[in-house]
Formats: structure tokens, sequence, C-alpha cells
């Protein structure tokens, strides 16, 4: 292969046995034969905990404060930019292989909420008609106005 | 303009306090912890809780003209 794409790549024979380890494994190997360390394990598990958490430029921002703050030495460093590089390829790629749990519970829920807009405009446009008072039809405009913003933020993918 | 019956105020209002009830069930609460999309989550439960409260007056309301009424007589 490398002398067909003009590459100098070459693999330890101990990497070629990993697709029969679990995963489980593969760390405590990888970890005894030093090609990963425990600082490694705990910037991608930091990383990994804010990609939940929050969104891919945040956790990306916080990997790379994370990795400044660590002085560490030029091979480590450039090991972390490589790293932050071909993460950001695959996003710029394809974004969605980023996406937060959250952001999937937002668009499986996205039905219901949008039917639940529907009713709340409905229940509006009934007080709106029914108001007798001022002040109580006021209040139905405004409920009535936030009714309408609901439905065009949690039906704009069905509208 | 619209004069609804007491019964219909009522539905009215215990449906809205049920989809407001439903729809906490459905709030990111980690919202609150990053400070970003808070409206986007909650305005929701909120507009359906102010809108039992709202029509929670004129039930009242209903209520109490009928029970004034059948004391006068």
């Amino acid at each position: 292969m490398n002398s067909e794409l003009g590459t100098s790549v070459s693999y330890p024979n101990l990497a070629l046995d990993l697709i029969d380890y679990d995963r489980e494994q593969i760390l405590n190997l990888s970890l005894r034969e030093g090609w990963i360390n425990q600082t490694d394990i705990d910037l991608n598990n930091a990383f990994l905990a804010d990609l939940t958490n929050n969104n891919f430029d945040i956790a990306l921002s916080n990997f790379e404060n994370n990795v400044l703050e660590l002085n560490l030495s030029n091979q480590e460093f450039e090991k972390q930019n490589l790293f932050v590089n071909i993460v950001k390829s695959f996003n710029d790629i394809d974004s969605k292989l980023f996406k937060t749990q959250t952001s999937n519970n937002y668009q499986a829920r996205g039905g219901w909420a949008c039917a639940g807009a529907i009713f709340a405009l409905a229940a509006t446009t009934a007080g709106l008609s029914s108001c007798a008072t001022i002040v109580a039809c006021a209040g139905a405009i405004l409920l009535h106005l936030v009714a309408l913003d609901s439905v065009a933020r949690k039906c704009k993918n069905y509208l | 303009m619209w004069k609804p019956s007491k019964l219909v105020l009522f539905i009215l209002m215990v449906a809205n306090s049920i989809f407001a009830g439903l729809s906490l069930i459905f709030v990111d609460w980690k919202v609150f912890e990053t400070g970003q999309g808070i409206y986007d989550e909650i305005h929701q439960p909120v507009l359906f809780f102010l809108l039992s409260i709202f029509f929670m007056f004129p039930y009242v309301k209903k209520l109490k003209e009928e029970s004034n009424k059948k004391s006068e007589k």
C-alpha cells in the first residue's frame, strides 16, 4: 500500500491484532505499549463529556484550552494538534457526526412539541375571542403572540 | 364575542394544566447549566401554565356569580 500511495506508514505487528480485541483490551494494550497515555485518555474523556453536554464548538474550545494548560512537550502537542485537525476535518465533511444526544432528543420530541404548540395556539385563540376586559384582552394578545412564536419554533420542520 | 360555558372553561383550564405538566417532561434541564436556549425550552410549559391561569379567572368568576344567584334566591 505504501508503494502504491507513496507513503511511509508503518504499523507495529501488535496493532494488526487489535481487530480481534474488545474496547477494554484495546485500551489496555495501547496503554501498555505506550501508544497512548493517561493524559490522552483524560483529554479525550473531557472532550466527549463536553460534546454530550454542550456542542462541538464549546467542546473543541475546551479541549484546546485543556491542552494549552498542560504545557506539553512539542511532540505531545503535535499529537493533540493532529487530533484537533482530524476532528475539525470530520466536522467540516459532515457536521452531523458530532451532533449531541440532546439534539437527537430534541428532534424525537419535535412532533409532540409541535402538536402542543398548535393546541396552545387554539387555546389562545379561544381566550382572545372570549376576553371581556382590557387587561384580559392584553394578556390574551400577549399569549397569542407567544403561541404563534411557539408554533413557528416547534413546527418549523413540519411547515 | 364568544362566551364559553362554565364546563368549557373548566375543560380548557384543566387541559392546559395537564399540557403544562406534560411539556415539562420534554424540557432539557441542561440548558440552565449552559445558559443557552432557555426560552426555547421553557416557553411552552410557561405558556400552558399562563393559559390555565387565564381560563381560571372567568371560571371562578362564573362560580361566584352562580353562588351569588343561589344565595339571593
